[in-house]
């Protein structure tokens, strides 16, 4: 399967499998919970389900997102071991569902793209643009969440804890 | 004519169906009366319960056309009386004898229903068929709530015509509250009690331990704390196996407990309480506890890691050789999978020549507290009714009540040693600290000009908690913040709002926790 959905961060496109994609809300506000990393939006009711929001581009480094007209939640499954975690990718804006063919995907170069090179998976080339793809299992692995608790915890200083807005 | 006598038929499935779930409830009523009799010989009252309950079970089975089952209940009913009569000292054999009466009843019930069930609807009977009781006023409520609910979509049938965007839309947002608060209820009436599935295990651990040769009793605690219906159903195993494995290895013969210092009879404990969006349960012994050398030795020879916690591997325990040597583990990867499947962990502490304990943490996913809403910094936070005490204003800086900590504004009080946004407040003469929420999780922004403090209880420890607004008691649904957020400190979980935003559900052990170390690492650099 070679589909895609595509969308834009800080106007540089991305892209997820289509098979990863739950499906696409509208962005509203979120419940911020304290003592996570800046990059964890909060958390929002999907149906009764409280679903973790995460701002790609504060996990990228990008600083953080502000909510325009067109920001939107894509919900997604990533796998952590056995099991599969859905969360919410905040994007600036969804862009399309694409067919981006095998042998148009290039492992991305060691250098130069303006995100770290193991959260990809690889560079696709799009009717002459570039799309960077996502490895979705390395970015939101729990992981780092729970080091950047027992960083804060450890340090026993509130100071420590960032609190996105 | 056939016609009536299929509606009899029918009539007469319901009614045997509603008689065995009654008198199974009933013949479990009397049982563990008898073995609250055994320890309360002398309980008049509980003799007096006894015998209504072998007269209630007498009366239905009579109504159903059970006779052999009601002739024995009356008898059984009869002896019962006799007892009470004449002030015959209940003793161990006589409770064995009567548990032996409660057997035969269970048999009679079984044998009972089950040619009758089957002449009726020309198969065998079901072997379990799954009830649960509900209030007549929560199905009202209910009921209630689907009624407006049929109202309000009737009116968004009627503006969808009309075309008015403004009224479809507040009109649509009710019935989502609606349908939530409905939704609610269902679930909440899914909880139930484990009192009664604690209760069963009474009988289990008296026959169990004397068929060892060993004295043994059951002490249940919590049996009041609420999980979900299904879990009750799923949990009844997993017990099953760890009460026998406490009872055949954890648990020494009398005359060793006597030269160990204990007392002869053993103890076996089930206990249940919530604790931080999770339902404990805790199965221990006060046993001889696990054979550490003999596990050791097994899990050196499989390659595993040697810790307690290496029982619940497969494999682990299932090998005989092992059974014998340790004495544990029998089903313990059975036990492990069980609580899994319920999204739940599992885990072994033991104590050489003190006992074993097995606990069990399960999420709450269903589970309802009672809580109090109060708001900070812009969002709501659910404290758990449990916790508090009383809401006081928070005096203004200053104020003979007040002491040290920071200024109105958040800023820290330059002279004071204390940590950012904390205190301790004269109240009522008692004096009690203080923390600001936002201080806590280092939310940005000015507290308002008055704010107001939660007092809250953990463990005998009282705190306040400095927070903006008071919102009142509600009930909320406990929902898991989710495997993603692993444990976030001072959250204990999440609830959804009426207004369809997640509130965060605050801990207020980890918060005392939190407050007190982060006062000890001042302390460190003064």
């Amino acid at each position: 399967m070679n589909q895609y959905l595509t969308f834009f961060i800080r106007g540089e496109e991305y892209a997820v499998g289509i098979l990863r994609v739950k499906e696409i809300i509208e962005y509203d506000t979120v419940t911020r919970v304290p003592a996570t990393p800046a990059h964890v939006r909060g958390v929002l009711n999907l149906r009764g389900t409280v679903l973790p929001v995460i701002d790609l581009a504060a996990k990228f480094g990008h600083g953080d997102t502000a909510a325009t007209r067109t920001t939107c939640v894509i919900v997604a499954e990533t796998r952590n071991d056995d099991a599969m975690l859905v969360v919410g990718l905040l994007a600036d804006a969804v862009s399309s569902v694409v067919d981006i063919p095998e042998d148009a995907i290039e492992p991305p170069p060691s250098f130069g793209t303006n995100v770290r090179v193991d959260f990809l998976t690889g560079m696709g080339k799009l009717e002459g643009r570039l799309v960077l793809i996502l490895d979705l299992d390395r970015i939101l692995s729990p992981i780092d969440v729970g080091q950047a608790l027992s960083l804060s915890m450890s340090s026993g200083q509130a100071e420590s804890l960032s609190y996105t807005a | 004519m056939a016609d009536t006598d299929l509606n009899l038929d029918f009539d007469r499935d319901d009614l045997l169906a509603t008689f065995a779930d009654e008198a199974t409830e009933e013949i479990a009523a009397l049982e563990s009366g008898l073995l609250a009799l055994e320890t309360t010989p002398l309980d008049a009252e509980l003799r007096r319960d006894l015998l209504r309950y072998a007269h209630t079970l007498k009366g239905n089975a009579s109504c159903v056309g059970l006779t052999t089952l009601t002739a024995f209940a009356h008898a059984y009913e009869d002896m019962l009386e006799r007892i009470d009569g004449t002030d015959l000292e209940v003793d161990r054999a006589m409770v064995t004898l009567l548990l032996g009466g409660i057997d035969t009843l269970k048999r009679q019930l079984a044998g009972g229903l089950a040619p009758i069930a089957s002449a009726a609807n020309g198969q065998a009977p079901t072997a379990h068929r799954r009830s649960l009781r509900v209030s007549a006023d929560r199905l009202n409520r209910m009921l209630n709530l689907s009624g407006e609910i049929s109202i309000a979509r009737g009116r968004v049938q009627q503006l969808l015509v009309l075309g008015n965007t403004d009224d479809l839309i507040e009109t649509e947002r009710e019935l989502d509250f609606l349908h939530g608060e409905l939704q609610e209820l269902i679930m909440r009436a899914r909880m139930v009690p484990v009192g009664p599935l604690f209760r069963q295990y009474a009988r289990t651990v008296r026959d169990l331990a004397s068929g060892h040769g060993k004295n043994a009793r059951l002490i249940t605690i919590g049996d009041d704390v609420e999980i979900d219906t299904t879990a009750v159903e799923m949990l009844r195993d997993p017990l099953t196996h760890m009460i026998r494995n406490a009872i055949d290895h954890g648990l020494e013969p009398s005359a060793e407990r006597t030269l160990a210092g204990k007392a002869p009879a053993g103890t076996i404990t089930l206990e249940a309480r919530h604790e931080a969006g999770h339902v404990i349960i805790c199965v221990s012994d006060d046993g001889a506890g696990l054979d550490r050398d003999a596990i050791a030795a097994r899990a050196q020879r499989l390659g595993l890691e040697a810790n307690d916690q290496v029982i619940f591997e497969s494999g682990f325990s299932t090998t005989d050789e092992v059974t014998d040597l340790s004495g544990r583990g029998v089903g313990m990867d059975v036990v492990r999978r069980g609580i899994e499947s319920l999204r739940g962990t599992i885990r072994i502490d033991s104590k050489p020549g003190l006992g074993t304990t097995f606990t069990i943490r399960l999420p709450l996913t269903l589970a309802v507290i009672d809580g109090f809403a109060v708001s900070a910094a812009g969002e709501t936070w659910i404290v758990p009714m449990a916790n508090v005490l009383e809401c006081v204003e928070l005096p203004a800086p200053g104020h003979p009540e007040r002491s040290r900590g920071t200024c109105a504004d958040g800023r820290d009080d330059q002279r004071t040693t204390a940590p950012p946004g904390t205190g301790v407040l004269l109240l009522r003469d008692e004096i009690v600290p203080y923390v600001r929420l936002r201080s806590l999780f280092a939310i940005e922004g000015d507290a308002p000009a008055r704010e107001n403090v939660l007092v809250v209880q953990h463990d005998g420890m009282k705190g306040g908690l400095v927070i903006d607004e008071l919102h009142g008691a509600s009930q909320a649904v406990i929902k898991p913040l989710g495997d993603y957020f692993a444990e976030v400190p001072g959250i204990a979980g999440s609830s959804i709002l009426g207004s369809g935003r997640v509130a965060l559900i605050l801990d207020v052990r980890a918060i005392f926790d939190r407050a007190v170390v982060k006062a000890a690492s001042v302390e460190q650099t003064v």
